[in-house]
């Protein structure tokens, strides 16, 4: 049941304001990526809009799985800056758009650290028996 | 130290239950504004470390926003529209210095490089990426007589040959 339970977001305007951060800094790159041209870096953009609407949608299994989009968000945009520093051009819009996604990293990994804890307990907690996400 | 032990495996399990539902207390507080800074403090040495590997791998991008006061009339040309170069056939003077007209019709980044070979690893220029509509004349340095490819760094699938001899 408790896993079930609609969590409410945390009350500190600092929660808050790292919340909103995540967002803009997700909506800000994902924008970046739209408007690079191409498959590839338009699918990346959608990524970053659907990360970010998941970051802050208020349904139950958002709400239960948000330890999850963090994680997931972290290596997505790990993954985009390494990809880059291996193949990418070097210029003004990928030194913006991976200086975004390092505040991105930086803040999503403060968030954990606040409401998860140690990454790796929380991946193995669902995995245990009686326990939920 | 029975109570202490009490409220710390009462945090876990309410962590547990309803991650977000945790309530905030003075001492999270604190911790979160010295994560804060932490993260600020790291947030700073990423970005500075980032800045040093880009500049140490792009630094040789080149491009004028004016046409050089001895452009040869004949100076090879393209433009990029819909991510696309309008042609895939270019031809240069072997051995001397020459200018490359490229104009981007879009708002989208475009460049032009030249590569030795078709795995792109070895470059011989590189053009500054820029969007349009605008046009950029790229001074390319001599090349030896054979065959090469343009490309657009950004978009791998816009490419040409280029033909110097």
């Amino acid at each position: 049941m408790n896993a079930l339970r609609p969590a409410t977001p945390a009350g500190t305007a600092l929660a808050r304001l790292v919340r909103v951060a995540i967002v803009g800094l997700t909506v800000a790159t994902g924008w970046i990526h739209l408007n690079l041209g191409g498959a590839l870096f338009a699918l990346n953009g959608l990524g970053y809009f659907v990360a970010a609407v998941a970051m802050i949608a208020p349904l139950a299994l958002a709400i239960r799985l948000r330890w999850f989009i963090r994680l997931g968000l972290i290596g997505y945009a790990a993954t985009a800056i390494v990809a880059w520093y291996l193949t990418g051009p070097r210029y003004d819009v990928a030194y913006i758009a991976k200086a975004i996604e390092l505040g991105l990293i930086g803040l999503l990994a403060l968030e954990v650290w606040a409401y998860d804890g140690n990454p790796l307990h929380r991946v193995r907690r669902p995995l245990q028996p009686g326990r939920g996400a | 130290m029975t109570a202490t032990r009490c409220t710390a495996s009462d945090a876990r399990s309410s962590r547990a239950a309803a991650p977000e539902a945790r309530v905030m207390t003075d001492r999270t507080r604190t911790s979160l504004t010295r994560a804060a800074r932490r993260a600020a403090t790291f947030l700073a040495a990423a970005l500075a470390a980032s800045a040093l590997l880009g500049c140490g791998g792009g630094g040789s991008a080149l491009g004028l926003e004016l046409p050089p006061a001895s452009l040869d009339q004949a100076s090879p040309r393209l433009s990029a529209a819909g991510l696309a170069y309008d042609t895939t056939e270019l031809a240069a003077p072997a051995n001397e210095a020459f200018v490359i007209v490229f104009e981007n019709r879009e708002a989208v980044s475009h460049n032009v490089s030249i590569y030795a070979d078709d795995g792109l690893r070895d470059r011989r220029f590189e053009g500054v990426l820029f969007g349009g509509p605008a046009t950029r004349w790229y001074p390319v340095p001599a090349l030896a007589p054979g065959t090469y490819i343009f490309v657009c760094d950004l978009h791998p699938a816009m490419r040409g040959t280029l033909t110097a001899s």
